[in-house]
């Protein structure tokens, strides 16, 4: 009994002199709080925002890989025409001997297995050009009214376009029947929102929405070129999105393409194609494409917004990130200077209670202990409040940027993920690895001070 | 074993030498080889000329400041620096009061008991502040009582842990006369009614007036002058 008294008496001793900490040096002990709080909330901030720089970045380069280039070879059209003033697309009209003959340079087979050979060409994905007249409408469901639009596609084949699609029943991405299932550029929805827009139509269009469409697809027929001849219409369906590459807004199966470019081109083949994509090893990428042109290759640019925009933070990311770490360092490297000048501050003004501690019998050990716990509690306390503080800070720019959600182009969409904008990526390593730093220094910091404490009695 | 013969040897310092370091390399010596003793009950005054090291000496005394050579006994026992069975007989009165600014007045006289986990503290503060005569500035802080009311708080503090010696360094240097007239009684007080006794270092003839013993510190040495 005598014993637990004791006990109780050394415990209630205690925290009261525990308490007296907070009582003594109020202002200071919430100055040294904030000082705290301020600096890991700028530093955390900095440090988090550039881990998230940095993901982004990496998802980017999943998806925009630096090393994927598309390359065509000079395109040479030669116009053949046995009589000028009679223009026919198609030429199976009844003036055979007035069509018009036209050829240009394909990439051929023989050119594709070239390139197949060559070491560090990982990925070739051919392409060909809706290089004939093809017009498209379409009606917004509800509106009533037709839209004629000239649209620039491609065509890829099957494999290469199979991962793209969305809806189930096209997962082949092949003609069936009269139905050609087409996939289309994300920027697409937008031009459709600005038609909408432009004739007072009051519906908003979204990648969602957008699937499923269907518009008919007229061969033969072109606003830009001039049209005539048979016209042959197909019903298309949108079954997916697709932006591997901007310079084209529509893409279908290689099957529709091939067929009239057949008709169009006299020197068409199956196998030959307009340009490659291709996937390069990025050890020597320099290298490859120096060889492959060398070949006869032009590469071709993709001067595309998202591009130039995804290239300008990936060629920047690696500045911004020392720049911003630099800051980090610079603010958390003074904003110690601060903290533990106020911690000396704190003890300067205790020097005298340290000194009456020590001559009433308290020994080194507890006050170093009892002061640095009192510190403990301060940057445990203020840690807390700045890991909470990020944590929303952080929400709430997630929440505002998943507004951006809907418009960023499909196949994008894994940037703004939920995980990605809601979860912290550095900051539970900052906020423990900190309170590990705020600790020792402190217990340190006490120790020393103690040890050279001038005694003021 | 001369310790124990007599039992009025409370404290005793045999062959104290000090010096201070002066700079990087020179030395000043303030005591050579003294010779000092404070029997039970005594009201000792120890006098010289500001600089001599009287304030060293009760510091050495009182386990505070480090010697270089000798011995210090209390009740016959070797005492070295800051040992606490010593400490806790012995508590300090000093001339500036050494208050906690931020503490009231009951919460500075409490602080050594609660750092000393002594039972029933309350009652102890509340009986010795009835006893000083400053109950009524219990809740007070240090800025808004007097230097009088402060010296009282101090000695308070001094008595609440039930010291058997209480040294106290010019414990009047700050007060008026009249001031000064009401802590020599309450020193008197206590030490006849309470048995306490006191080592002080003064300049006060009046204080003078009233001690038992009187040491001179001068010169690096000490001389009893009166007893």
């Amino acid at each position: 009994m005598k014993f637990i008294l004791s006990l109780l008496r050394t415990v209630g001793n205690t925290l009261y002199l525990f308490f007296l900490y907070f009582k003594r040096g109020f202002w200071k002990t919430l100055f040294y709080f904030f000082t705290l709080l301020l600096i890991s909330v700028i530093v955390g901030m900095l440090l988090e925002s550039n881990a998230k720089m940095s993901l982004l970045v990496e998802k980017i380069t999943s998806l925009l890989p630096t090393n994927r280039i598309k390359v065509t070879i000079p395109q040479t059209v030669k116009r053949e025409q046995t009589n000028p003033a009679i223009l026919s697309f198609f030429g199976n009209n009844k003036q055979e001997e007035n069509k018009v003959i036209r050829t240009k340079n394909y990439i051929t087979p023989q050119k594709i297995e070239e390139l197949k050979k060559i070491k560090g060409i990982n990925q070739i994905v051919p392409i060909h050009n809706v290089d004939f007249p093809l017009g498209v409408e379409f009606a917004f469901p509800g509106s009533g009214m037709t839209f004629r639009m000239e649209i620039i596609g491609i065509g890829l084949p099957s494999v290469n376009a199979s991962k793209y699609v969305k809806l189930k029943e096209n997962k082949k991405f092949k003609i069936k029947g009269k139905e050609v299932p087409v996939l289309v550029a994300s920027y697409i929805v937008q031009i459709f929102n600005v038609i909408l827009e432009n004739n007072d139509i009051d519906f908003k269009l979204s990648e969602k929405n957008i699937l499923g469409l269907r518009f008919n697809a007229v061969l033969g027929d072109s606003l830009l070129g001039a049209s005539g001849g048979k016209k042959e219409v197909y019903q298309c369906k949108v079954v997916g999105f697709i932006d591997v590459d901007y310079t084209y807004g529509l893409v279908f199966p290689e099957e529709f393409t091939e067929k009239y470019k057949k008709i169009y081109w006299k020197n068409f083949k199956k196998g030959y194609y307009d340009s490659l994509m291709l996937e390069l090893s990025l050890e020597n990428f320099e290298e490859l494409q120096d060889t492959l042109k060398k070949k006869g290759f032009q590469i071709k640019e993709d001067t595309s917004l998202f591009k130039r925009i995804s290239d300008f933070i990936q060629k920047n990311q690696e500045a911004v990130a020392i720049f911003l770490k630099l800051i980090s360092a610079v603010i958390l490297f003074l904003g110690m200077i601060i903290a533990f000048y106020t911690i000396f501050w704190m003890l300067k003004d205790r020097a005298l209670e340290f000194s009456l501690y020590r001559f009433f019998g308290s020994s080194n050990l507890r006050i170093w202990l009892l002061y640095s716990l009192y510190l403990s509690l301060i940057n445990l306390l203020s840690i807390l409040a700045c890991f909470q503080i990020l944590k929303k800070i952080f929400s709430i720019l997630g929440q505002s940027l998943s507004q951006f959600q809907e418009w960023i182009p499909a196949g994008f969409e894994s940037i703004l993920t939920e995980d990605f904008l809601y979860q912290n990526i550095v900051l539970s390593n900052f906020s423990f690895t900190t309170l590990g730093f705020l600790e020792i220094s402190g217990f340190s910091i006490v120790f020393l001070y103690l040890l050279g404490l001038n005694k003021k009695l | 074993m001369k310790y124990l013969e007599s039992a009025l040897v409370l404290l005793e310092a045999k062959n104290i030498s000090k010096s201070f370091r002066v700079g990087f390399l020179k030395k000043k010596k303030v005591f050579e080889n003294i010779d000092f003793h404070v029997n039970q009950g005594d009201f000792l005054s120890i006098i010289g000329k500001s600089g001599e090291g009287k304030t060293t000496l009760v510091k050495i005394l009182a386990g505070i400041t480090h010697w270089d050579k000798g011995t210090v006994y209390y009740k016959g026992k070797k005492l070295g620096l800051f040992k606490n069975s010593f400490r806790k007989n012995l508590s300090f009165v000093f001339q500036d009061y050494k208050l906690i600014p931020n503490l009231t007045v009951l919460e500075n006289i409490a602080l050594p008991m609660r750092i000393k986990n002594t039972p029933q503290w309350k009652k102890k503060v509340r009986e010795t502040m009835e006893f000083v005569g400053i109950s009524h500035i219990s809740g007070s802080y240090p800025y808004q009582i007097s230097g009088g009311e402060s010296q009282r708080t101090s000695i308070a503090r001094a008595l609440c842990v039930e010291p058997e010696i209480i040294f106290a360094d010019e414990p009047t240097g700050n007060l008026d006369q009249e001031t000064e007239e009401e802590i020599l009684k309450l020193f008197k007080k206590v030490n006849q009614e309470m048995k306490k006794t006191f080592i002080i270092v003064t300049h006060e003839p009046s204080m003078l007036q009233h001690s038992n013993r009187i040491y001179k510190v001068e010169g690096g040495k000490v001389f009893e002058i009166h007893s």
